[in-house]
């Protein structure tokens, strides 16, 4: 098999599907299941004008390979990838982006969608909503320590 | 004993609640846990989030038993919410 792409999984510029891996390279695959993340101009109920997210890359990063690779494994996948986008975003612009590419559509979807589950719930992004009023605020997230016993 | 200094880097939600250059000064071997208790003291603010927040050195997650020995960043990882 041809060598895959490499490139980086946390992305600070316009994300763009020509990353992925083609196809034609898994000819063994016949599904293909494709998640896009756009920010949108609402959340509980406020007006949203703008999103900013961040990350810690050096682990996000290593998450999302890992996670790539459990998911891939769990859902007999062959391809699998993940990029997230960094910054300030205005609505309508692509916050994320998942492929999967399986020998049956049920696998592509179901490993699409538990990728996109985990990398919300468990990677080292956040995001901060701008809403029409000024104000801003850190979407409440997910805690993701271990152990949470102080001294 | 030695002191060490450990820099503090907040992200998420803990970032807009602690000071951008935070560090102190601790003695060698000195638990995580007893570094954030410490942070929660001098910024009461952060101490119900602190609890929440994950720690890691560099790309490792690292527990709060974990005993740092020389002069490192502690990332402080609030609640995450990526997609």
């Amino acid at each position: 098999m041809q060598s895959l792409k490499q490139f980086p999984r946390i992305q600070d510029t316009v994300l763009s599907a020509d990353q992925f891996d083609d196809i034609q390279v898994f000819p063994e695959c016949g599904g293909i299941a494709q998640f896009v993340g756009v920010v949108r101009n609402h959340h509980a109920g406020r007006a949203v004008t703008a999103l900013k997210y961040t990350a810690y890359t050096p682990l996000a990063e290593k998450m999302i390979a890992e996670i790539e690779q459990e998911i891939q494994q769990k859902y007999d996948v062959a391809y699998l990838r993940v990029i997230h986008r960094i910054g300030m975003l205005a609505i309508g612009e692509t916050a994320i982006m998942v492929i999967a590419y399986a020998t049956h559509r049920r696998e592509a979807f179901a490993a699409c969608e538990a990728a996109v589950e985990r990398v919300k719930h468990e990677v080292t992004i956040w995001k901060q909503q701008f809403y029409q009023d000024g104000s801003s605020e850190y979407v409440a997230g997910c805690c993701i320590a271990k152990d949470l016993t102080i001294s | 004993m030695q002191n060490i200094t450990i820099k503090i880097q907040g992200y998420g939600a803990i970032e807009r609640l602690l000071p951008a250059d935070l560090s102190l000064q601790c003695q060698m071997a000195t638990p995580v846990a007893e570094i954030i208790h410490f942070i929660a003291l001098a910024y009461p603010d952060a101490a119900a989030l602190l609890k929440c927040c994950a720690c890691a050195i560099e790309d490792n997650m690292i527990s709060r038993q974990t005993e740092l020995s020389t002069d490192r960043t502690l990332v402080l990882l609030s609640p995450v919410a990526g997609g």
